[in-house]
């Protein structure tokens, strides 16, 4: 189980890469509200960054996630109820955050460009994840159960 | 099981619009190797000027990385397919996921490799893209091809806990 480890090393370096990428999109999020508190002009782009900023931090927390349940792997537990429950919440959050993407476009005829550039690059493989996550949940559950009912005959 | 069928139906359209862009750039690399003129193109954010056998070299391996990619779509399809027919913890899906990590991962070193030994030696510029953070991160993509092969292991345990029940039924 030598990959889980270098699993743990690489999802552990994204992390810290997009947390630190928030992190700074939050600092230039709050810039953006101090300016438009102090009466300077709203532009319909600067909902579009939110919500990019919004998606980016759902994104992070659904790579929080995983990599609870990849450290529950490290640890030899495969099917238990954690590893089920981040599978789904981190599905669900991805699919939130594609959700948010795509309707971008209806709101805001302004946005319509960058929201239709973002769709066609990373809305089919996420929304693709988020699905898939959903679905890893569901099987696991089953395993967690094949599990259960395999420990209470012994 | 919806989900399931949701999750097919975009598979599909990932895989069937994945076999159209390779099916071009399996007849215009070939052009592009063969002709005698510079042409300056721009794959995947990467800005290439074909006009030496290093960067037609390197053209005809990202056709390859290309093809790994839609073959790992193609056996994660194939899985889904497994899955929707209540086939989940069989020796063909475990062997699938395995394939999938192994064409992920393949993929991603044969872009990012040659691409690496390209510019140091053709443009002299040593420099690693990690790009960690961004959503196209080399990175994630071996993240990926790892946790499809960590998968296969833990559907293998899955499937003989299965086993195991089946035998004590």
């Amino acid at each position: 189980m030598r990959s889980i480890r270098i699993l743990m090393i690489c999802v552990d370096l994204f992390y810290l890469g997009i947390l630190s990428v928030a992190v700074f999109m939050v600092f230039g999020a709050l810039g953006m509200i101090s300016y438009l508190a102090t009466g300077g002009d709203f532009e319909p782009s600067s909902i579009v960054t939110f919500v990019l900023i919004l998606c980016l931090a759902l994104f992070a927390y659904a790579i929080h996630l995983v990599r609870e349940a990849i450290a529950q792997f490290t640890k030899g537990e495969f099917f238990n109820e954690t590893v089920v429950r981040n599978f789904r919440k981190s599905g669900i959050v991805v699919l939130f955050a594609v959700a948010l993407v795509l309707v971008l476009p209806f709101g805001f005829a302004e946005a319509d460009e960058l929201a239709r550039a973002i769709n066609a690059f990373m809305l089919f493989p996420f929304a693709i994840l988020g699905l898939f996550l959903l679905a890893l949940s569901t099987i696991f559950n089953n395993a967690k159960h094949l599990k259960e009912e395999n420990d209470l005959t012994l | 099981m919806r989900k399931l069928n949701i999750l097919k139906t975009c598979l599909d359209l990932f895989f069937f619009f994945g076999v159209l862009s390779f099916a071009g750039a399996l007849v215009l690399v070939p052009i592009f190797v063969f002709n005698s003129d510079s042409i300056e193109m721009k794959v995947n954010g990467q800005e290439l000027l074909v006009d030496n056998w290093g960067a037609r070299t390197l053209l005809l391996l990202w056709l390859v990385a290309a093809g790994l990619f839609v073959k790992a779509i193609q056996y994660l399809r194939r899985n889904v397919k497994s899955f929707v027919k209540r086939e989940i913890f069989t020796d063909e899906v475990i062997r699938n996921f395995n394939k999938v990590g192994i064409c992920l991962l393949g993929s991603t070193l044969l872009f990012g490799v040659p691409s690496f030994i390209y510019r140091a030696l053709i443009h002299q510029k040593v420099g690693l893209d990690l790009e960690i953070g961004s959503f196209d991160s080399g990175i994630l993509s071996v993240a990926l091809a790892l946790f499809f092969m960590v998968l296969s292991e833990v559907f293998k345990i899955a499937k003989n806990l299965k086993e195991e029940n089946d035998l004590t039924l």
